[in-house]
Order: C-alpha cells, then sequence, then structure tokens
C-alpha cells in the first residue's frame, strides 16, 4: 500500500524531542475563551447567527489585517478526517470537531498558534509551545488578546470579567495546561493520591486531548480548575508551584523502579518493544500504551536514548486520523489496527 | 450528609450510577464533583457523568437555595437569547452575555462554589473602564430596586429607607443632579 511520506517526517511545537526537564514536562499551552457582546453564544445561536457571528469577526479581522499569515480552515467544509486530524494534532478542540454549522479555525503556519471560531465560546485562542514555559506564552497570546480587543467588542462585566458560555470559564477565560509524562506513576498507581492533592489546590489533571479524555499514553494535562478570583499571573503561579512537585514525585518513582523493582521494570520495557516490533495487528490506545513503556525505558537507560525522537513522532502517527492519512484512505477499525501494527514495525526497524 | 470522596465537605451534588445492573447512589461535594471531569475515562474511577452533566446537577442542587425569591418563581427570560432561568439550571450554560445581568441575583453562590470567589481581578478589554463607569450606576439601580422591593414585602421599613434615599440619590447623579 503506498505511503504518505510527508506525514511521517512531521514535527509538532507541543511535541519536541529535546529541551530541558523532557523527561517529565512535554509542553505548555495557555487558552483564551472571548465572547463577543450582541451575539448569541453558539449553544443558543440558530444556524444563520452563527453564521453571522463568524462573518463578523472574520470580516473584523480582514479589515484589521489581522491573521494574514494565518491559514483559514472552515470546518464545514472539512471531510471527517481532516478535523480529527487538527484535534490530533492538538490544534483545535474536540467539541469544536463534533460541533455544528459555520465553524472555523485559524492556524498560524508553524502550528503554535490556533483561534477556533463558533467553538462553545465565539473565539477561543491558544498557544502551544515545548517544554515549561507558561509566562513567555501567556506574553504571546495576551497581546494576540489586545490585538483583537481593538477589533471586536468583548462581552465582558464589570463584575464577573470576561462572559463565557460556561460558569466554569468566566472571569478571566484563561486555561492554563501543562503535559505531562507519568509513566511510572501510573504503573504504581500513584494517580489517585495526585488527583486528590491537586482538587484542594483548585487544580486538575486532564486527559491526552484535554478535558474528558483520557490520559493515553500516560499523558496528563495539568490544568487550573478556576478561572475568576484570581489573576492570570496568579493563575499561572499556581501551576508553576506545583510542576516540580510532580515532576520530582515522578522522577523519585522511575528511581525506585530500578533500584528495587528493576527486573520487572526491565521486563516491562521489552514486551512494550517486542510487542511493537513484531508488527501484530495494535489498537491505538494500546500501542501508546507500549510506547508510554518504551519512552520510559529511554529514560531507564533500557532502551537507546536516539529512539526518542522517532518514538515521539509513533506517539502521534499511530493516532486513527493520521493513520488514515498516511495510508490515504478511510479504513474500518480492524483494518486500521492492522495497518498501525505495520508502521510501527516498519519504522521501529 | 458527607461527600464521599473527600469526607470533609458536605455533599451537594446527588447521582445514580446503574453498574452490573444494580443502582448506586452518589453523593459529593461541588470540589470533588467539578474535578470529576478527571476522572471520567480514568479506569480507577468509575463515575460515568459528563462533566456537562455535573455541572447542570451542581447548578441545580445550588439552586435550592439561590437567594432572592423572584428569581426561583418567575423564572426570568432573557429577551436576547430567549434562555430561561430555568434552562440554565438544567443545561449549566448560558445563552448570552446578557444571561449573566439576569440571572445575577442567583451567580454569586454558583461563582463561589465554582471558583471560590465572586468578582474578576484579572485583565480588563481595553473598553473595560468605559463600560464599568457607563454600566455599573444602571446596574447598581436595578439591584437597589429589587433590594427595595424585597425590603417592603419583608417589612423591613426602616432598610427600605435607606434604599429609597440611595437610589434618589443614584438616579439624581444621572440626571446630573447632585
Amino acid at each position: 500500500m503506498e505511503l504518505n511520506k510527508d506525514m511521517l517526517d512531521s514535527n509538532w511545537a507541543w511535541f519536541p524531542s529535546e529541551g530541558q526537564d523532557l523527561d517529565v514536562v512535554i509542553s505548555s499551552r495557555i487558552r483564551l475563551a472571548r465572547n463577543l457582546a450582541n451575539f448569541p453564544f453558539s449553544s443558543k445561536a440558530t444556524p444563520e447567527q452563527k453564521e453571522n457571528t463568524e462573518a463578523y469577526i472574520l470580516g473584523n479581522f480582514a479589515k484589521a489585517k489581522l491573521f494574514q499569515d494565518y491559514t483559514h480552515l472552515n470546518l464545514a467544509s472539512l471531510d471527517q478526517n481532516e478535523i480529527a486530524l487538527l484535534v490530533e494534532q492538538h490544534l483545535i478542540s474536540r467539541d469544536h470537531a463534533q460541533g455544528q454549522g459555520s465553524r472555523s479555525v485559524l492556524i498560524k503556519q508553524d502550528q503554535t498558534i490556533s483561534v477556533m471560531i463558533n467553538e462553545e465560546d465565539h473565539i477561543r485562542m491558544q498557544i502551544l509551545g515545548p517544554g515549561l514555559q507558561l509566562s513567555n506564552l501567556y506574553n504571546t497570546i495576551n497581546a494576540l488578546d489586545d490585538d483583537i480587543d481593538k477589533h471586536v467588542p468583548y462581552a465582558f462585566h464589570p463584575k464577573f470579567g470576561y462572559l463565557t458560555a460556561c460558569p466554569t470559564n468566566a472571569g478571566t477565560g484563561l486555561r492554563v495546561s501543562v503535559m505531562f509524562h507519568l509513566p511510572s506513576l501510573t504503573i504504581t498507581k500513584q494517580m489517585d493520591k495526585i488527583y486528590q492533592n491537586l482538587i484542594k489546590k483548585r487544580l486538575s489533571l486532564r486527559g491526552f486531548y484535554g478535558e474528558g479524555t483520557s490520559a493515553l499514553g500516560d499523558f496528563y494535562q495539568l490544568s487550573n480548575q478556576i478561572s475568576m478570583g484570581k489573576t492570570e499571573a496568579q493563575l499561572i503561579q499556581m501551576l508553576e508551584a506545583v510542576v516540580p512537585q510532580i515532576m520530582d514525585y515522578e522522577r523519585k518513582v522511575r528511581e525506585n523502579l530500578i533500584s528495587h523493582n528493576a527486573k520487572s521494570t526491565n521486563e516491562l520495557v521489552q514486551k512494550a518493544w517486542a510487542t511493537l516490533r513484531s508488527g501484530e495487528s495494535i489498537s491505538s490506545e494500546k500501542s501508546m500504551c507500549f510506547l508510554s513503556h518504551i519512552r520510559l525505558g529511554i529514560y531507564l537507560d533500557i532502551i537507546k536514548s536516539d529512539m526518542l525522537p522517532l518514538i515521539h513522532r509513533l506517539f502521534v502517527l499511530v493516532q486513527p486520523a493520521h493513520l488514515q492519512k498516511i495510508y490515504k484512505g478511510a479504513f474500518p477499525p480492524e483494518e486500521r489496527d492492522q495497518l498501525r501494527g505495520k508502521l510501527i514495525k516498519k519504522l521501529l526497524q | 450528609m458527607l461527600c464521599e470522596k473527600c469526607h470533609q465537605n458536605e455533599a451537594l451534588v446527588f447521582f445514580s450510577e446503574v453498574k452490573n445492573h444494580q443502582k448506586q447512589n452518589h453523593a459529593l461535594c461541588s470540589e470533588c464533583a467539578k474535578a470529576c471531569s478527571a476522572y471520567i475515562q480514568d479506569p480507577q474511577f468509575s463515575y460515568p457523568l459528563s462533566f456537562q452533566e455535573l455541572l447542570s446537577q451542581l447548578v441545580s442542587s445550588l439552586a435550592q437555595h439561590p437567594g432572592p425569591e423572584a428569581v426561583q418563581t418567575q423564572n426570568p427570560k432573557c429577551d436576547f437569547c430567549g434562555m430561561t432561568y430555568h434552562e440554565f439550571r438544567q443545561e449549566g450554560r448560558f445563552g448570552c452575555s446578557k444571561d449573566y445581568d439576569l440571572f445575577e441575583p442567583f451567580l454569586e453562590k454558583a461563582f463561589m462554589a465554582i471558583h471560590g470567589a465572586t468578582k474578576h481581578s484579572g485583565k480588563k478589554p481595553k473598553g473595560g473602564d468605559r463600560m464599568e463607569k457607563k454600566v455599573e450606576p444602571i446596574d447598581r439601580l436595578a439591584k437597589l430596586h429589587k433590594e427595595l422591593q424585597e425590603a417592603i414585602e419583608q417589612e423591613w421599613y426602616e432598610q427600605a429607607a435607606i434604599i429609597s434615599r440611595e437610589i434618589k440619590k443614584l438616579e439624581g447623579q444621572q440626571h446630573g443632579i447632585e
């Protein structure tokens, strides 16, 4: 079967292969939710009102010459796999993918910034970057927010702040996230303890694709649970205070795995390696679980460290929409599992 | 009843789960309910509700004590987006920015449960100061009128007199009279 080779060498800003603390911290993300005054929110808007809102926003952006170097994608005119691909690349949310009617996304050339229009909120802008760099990313997205603010009237309340469709986002409309790889804490069943501690700090852990998704490949996104009553800088500090603790915890458990459970840890990594190299049919969830164990093996010196860039690429490529794009078609799940097994084997050799 | 997860806070969100053909009842505090979004697909946890469902239950349970009587009984409807207060309680989502003003008497409790705060203290849009000056007296007047009505209904005449004086003062300011 012919392969789409361009896909195999892609790089993603949110999934770097080098950087500080990369053993545990993968990337940072900042999202701002904004709405326009005098337009109904997406859930209450008629198809015509949604069209008008989108046209108004895009028209004002064009007049102001904003986003000229961005790609505009109209979701209503994209096929399902292209939309799913955007979710897998973390450029749009699942809700935006599954939404109805007029909705689109503006994507910066280097794919670090995307602006969703007519998601749950009229405008949701996000910025992604490698490693831990929340303040830096916030400054960039804040400047973009100021630019947009000059050209569209934001819905703002003197008491409640930026008004959002869901009360959980009102106030700053800010969601700050750090993506971690926590295989040791997952294997040793420590995550429950972490969840409990984070609740008290008004922070939460979300899955690989954000809210309501599972921790595929042992990737977790730490984010703020609250968005009102604290400044943007305070919310960022709340997260930054916890990041070193989670990092230390994961690293200590890794050390413990090697010093006290070397045999079983080695077996776990070797099993993952052997399974993925066998080429057998495999689901995306299972393959991400095995890739997670291999990634752990790299940092425990069981697997060669030069494998890291390839393992990172595989985390992305094994996802269903990427796989279908690579094999240029739409396949039922069983067939996808077979193709996935073959692809992983081919790339690992 | 205490929350079944943290065993510390009062349970506010109640729901049932059917597992292996057996019904199980759960009771969570607002904090644990909110954090449930992180558990949804975690195999270590079995709470099957979406965050949206939990949120609407949280909003509903809070609405048992929403403050001024009028909000509960009159079920105000937004003349811009058509959202009613009951709908908002059910869906846990606003229909437009004007709903925030319409449902304001209820919102403080909801925001306190969700965010532990009722007032935004972050960034403001460039038009923020202008909006605040322009909007605040009108909002305040509407609020005072509501409070006056409540005070009269409760026969708190002294308080009614104070509010009435405050209203006159504000109305005077709006018409340029000091």
